[in-house]
């Protein structure tokens, strides 16, 4: 494996991890009591660190380490958490995630800035820890339980002796911190029994020892020679002792444990809960295998599924009944791979959502706007390719919601509506689609302010905006070149209209709807196909020549006459059944060549009524060749650049290519 | 042994130096000659499918085991008339600049191997008929006469062409 390979997958990983980090750090600021949140945090900056500290992402190491402190005090309750230590965490994972990001720069990333914070704030919280210990006495500082005690109590019996609480603090300086403890621990044993340390011992073996050690020390011995014995150990800066008295601590323990008790039990108990789930998620064998490799075994289906109609076409035409058996079961075959490697493919929406929480709460801090955003739905699946490409438009939307739906806390008020804004997004399957519902309840787009704009644009003169119905008015938004906000922002306006929005869905197969009431709200849904590489499609024929229309855009098909339709304005349409359809012959738009003598003496026409934006259109046809799944292989040439109306073109049973009409661009 | 070995290699990669190996086509009662290195490799003509909106010279899409690619018609490009397609018509498959596509011509005749110094500049005469930057050099072969196709500018100047021709319509 070369180094690159390796790089991949620490990013991959790291990326989960930071992920993960997020995603807990809103919980926690949502609920700051909860510390197990702080545990996980924990873990998985913990694995990070040593993820990148094998790899030698030093500046990434030493980040985390500095955040495995402050997230170490806050476990430990000595800080508490607040809105400062939870803004200074969210810009460690920024910088992290810059770093991950740039990860072949990552030696040059300037991470003082950083460092500084995280130092500011975990210097005030030792502060805390400072004015704590000023108030508590040094016995309460060691926290014995029973067993502890007991042990205490049996050795005091025994001898004449007493039980010191000693403190030990090594110099700033101090490398080995394991060792000089360790010593002291040695000289404390020749003269009596070490009952418990704090740090713990497999702490100190560790060597995660801060520079203070407490020990629970029974010895026959004087104090002050309990002290200069200490002292002998170099680079000790100070040693305190305090004698403890037993009956005070049981005294102490009996009325504090009874809380303190119970919430020991429930925080292991969870905590063991969680290590069982890891365990349980670690159980599901799962491997890595890159999107390349699933990509290539995706376009290996798709010739077998070609070689297969083949096969399919070429029995039939030697008419042997004999290969019906073999293909019947190579076709289960096949559908079976098929199905097996599209589920491969399939990722859960959440890897696209987990991070718009965060971003929303940015957007919102940075726009002084309440928001409570939702997510719905998470667990959706789509294909790795579709997911990869809706991220931005996803962001955008998000975006728009923020800067131009939800008004300010102050104006929502006015309006009398709710301060805090809602803005939900749910995934949800319908059928062999993904719906993703983004929701609003803010302004609402204005029909009315959508027609001046334009024409102040310049895109209409005030006649024919007029003329638009209020449906068409708003989806003027889709329009290139078209932002209906008064000023552009920071936030939004930056270019990428919502017209690469559509076009963006529209190329994966998918389209946009809009929906929105005046002060009310926005919500838009977009319907994605599930995947994109292999689709149902109906085969038709346009004069001699084959195409094939997605299935997701028919809505059904008819039989019109040719003496039914009508012009309106220039526009074939024909009324069926009290709906006015617009029709679209193929043969003009493809230009199909025909010769006049067979050219429909038919007065019957064949008509597949095609849905674009939410509005239904006729395409005339000459003849349909039935369902077929095809699979999309992109006309990616130069030379066709220029050519609109096709996703893609396919290949069918006989070998012949047919071309995969896209009908958001042909009509 | 491995001296002499060496020795052959040197000899092979002095020859690839100054010899030109071309794949020669016949089109429209002109020999053309292409350089090896760009063919892929050369097919019966299969059934193709038309591409409507495309540019004229663009025959349409072919089934390449699997792989869908554009052919193109040469002689609406050079403006020469080609023959009817027929059993000696072929496709040859070149790939150009990470392009791949092929081009329909009436047949292929052989691959020869041409010294560099019989390669000569385009003379007049020729470049009447077809766009003098389309070719890089005229062969000599005993008395035969091949045109050597640039074929980066034959495919860079139909997209030229092509903008030229949106911009018309615009």
């Amino acid at each position: 494996m070369s180094m690159s390979e390796y790089c991949d997958m620490f990013k991959a990983e790291a990326n989960e991890h930071l992920q993960q980090l997020n995603h807990t750090l809103l919980e926690l600021e949502q609920d700051n009591s909860n510390l197990e949140n702080i545990n996980i945090m924990f873990r998985a900056a913990h694995t990070l660190k040593g993820m990148a500290a094998t790899m030698g992402y030093n500046k990434i190491a030493e980040v985390t380490h500095e955040m495995e402190n402050l997230m170490d005090s806050i476990r430990n309750q000595e800080i508490d958490i607040n809105s400062t230590i939870i803004n200074v965490l969210f810009e460690c994972l920024d910088q992290l995630e810059f770093g991950i990001e740039n990860i072949e720069t990552e030696c040059d990333m300037d991470i003082s800035a950083i460092l500084l914070r995280l130092n500011e704030v975990s210097s005030s919280a030792e502060k805390h820890e400072h004015v704590a210990e000023n108030v508590t006495c040094v016995s309460e500082s060691i926290d014995l339980k029973e067993d502890d005690i007991k042990k205490c109590q049996s050795l005091c019996e025994d001898k004449d002796s007493s039980i010191f609480n000693v403190q030990v603090t090594l110099d700033e300086t101090c490398l080995l911190k394991t060792a000089r403890t360790g010593l002291v621990l040695r000289e404390l044993d020749k003269m009596g029994t070490v009952v418990k340390t704090v740090p713990s011992q497999e702490d100190i073996d560790s060597g995660n020892i801060d520079n203070e050690i407490n020990i629970v020390f029974v010895t026959a011995n004087n104090e002050n020679v309990v002290i200069e014995k200490i002292s002998k150990v170099s680079e000790i800066s100070n040693v305190k002792i305090d004698p403890l008295d037993l009956d005070n601590i049981l005294a102490a323990e009996k009325t504090e444990s009874m809380p303190s008790i119970p919430s020991t039990p429930t925080s292991t108990s969870k905590s063991m809960k969680n290590s069982m789930n890891e365990d349980n998620v670690k159980s599901v064998q799962s491997v890595r295998v890159s999107i390349e490799r699933l990509d290539n075994l995706m376009n290996m289906v798709g010739e077998l599924l070609i070689n297969k109609s083949r096969l399919n076409q070429l029995a039939i035409e030697l008419e042997t009944k004999k290969l019906d058996e073999t293909l019947a079961s190579l076709d289960r075959l096949t559908n079976d791979i098929q199905v097996e490697v599209m589920d491969a493919r399939m990722v859960q929406i959440d890897q696209v959502f987990n991070r718009f929480p965060r971003m929303v709460r940015d957007l919102s801090i940075e726009q002084k706007k309440k928001i409570s955003f939702l997510t719905e739905g998470n667990e959706i699946e789509l294909d790795r390719t579709v997911l990869d490409e809706i991220g931005d438009p996803l962001v955008h939307l998000l975006r728009n919601a923020v800067d131009h739906g939800i008004e300010t806390p102050e104006e929502r008020i006015a309006k009398n509506k709710t301060e805090t804004g809602s803005l939900n997004l749910k995934a949800s399957r319908l059928r062999n689609n993904v719906l993703i519902e983004l929701q609003d309840d803010g302004r609402g787009i204005d029909p009315v302010k959508m027609r001046d704009v334009a024409i102040k644009k310049g895109l209409f003169e005030r006649a024919q905006a007029n003329d638009l119905s209020d449906r068409e008015a708003m989806y003027l938004i889709f329009e290139p070149g078209f932002s209906a906000a008064e000023e552009v922002t920071d936030i939004s306006g930056r270019g990428v209209g919502m017209d690469a929005v559509k076009n963006k869905i529209e190329d994966l197969g998918g389209s946009v709807e809009l929906e929105s009431v005046v002060e009310q709200g926005t919500t838009i849904r977009l319907k994605l196909p599930l995947t994109v590489a292999i689709i149902q499609s109906l085969l038709v024929n346009v004069g001699e020549e084959t195409y094939a229309v997605p299935i997701n855009n028919i809505v059904r098909d008819e039989v019109i006459e040719q003496d039914d339709i009508r012009s309106i304005k220039g526009e074939k349409v024909v009324n069926l059944r009290g709906e006015v359809l617009p029709l679209v012959d193929l043969h003009d738009v493809l230009s199909v060549p025909h010769n006049k003598e067979n050219y429909r003496d038919n007065n019957n026409l064949l008509v597949v009524v095609v849905e674009k934006a939410g509005q239904h259109i006729g395409l005339i046809v000459d003849k349909l060749l039935g369902q077929q799944e095809v699979i999309i292989k992109t006309l990616d040439n130069k030379l066709l650049k220029n050519v609109k109306g096709f996703s893609g073109a396919t290949i069918l049973g006989n070998g012949n290519v047919a071309l995969i009409l896209d009908v958001p661009t042909l009509v | 042994m491995q001296e002499n070995m060496l020795k052959i290699d040197k000899k092979v990669d002095e020859d690839d130096e100054n010899v030109l190996q071309l794949v020669i086509f016949q089109l429209g009662g002109e020999e053309f000659a292409v350089d090896i290195m760009q063919v892929q490799e050369i097919i019966r003509m299969p059934e193709s499918t038309r591409i409507p909106q495309a540019p004229d010279y663009v025959k349409g899409v072919i089934n390449l085991r699997g792989k869908i690619i554009v052919v193109i018609n040469l002689d609406v490009k050079f403006n020469i008339e080609a023959k009817e397609i027929d059993e000696n018509s072929r496709v040859i498959v070149v790939e150009v600049e990470d392009n791949i596509l092929g081009m329909v011509v009436d047949s292929v005749s052989d691959v020869i191997s041409l010294p560099h110094s019989n390669v000569e500049n385009a003379p007049d005469i020729i470049t009447s008929k077809i766009k003098a930057e389309y070719i890089q050099g005229v062969g000599k072969l005993d008395d035969r006469l091949l045109i050597l196709l640039d074929l980066k500018r034959v495919l860079q100047e139909s997209e030229m062409e092509h903008i030229e021709k949106i911009k018309k319509s615009a």
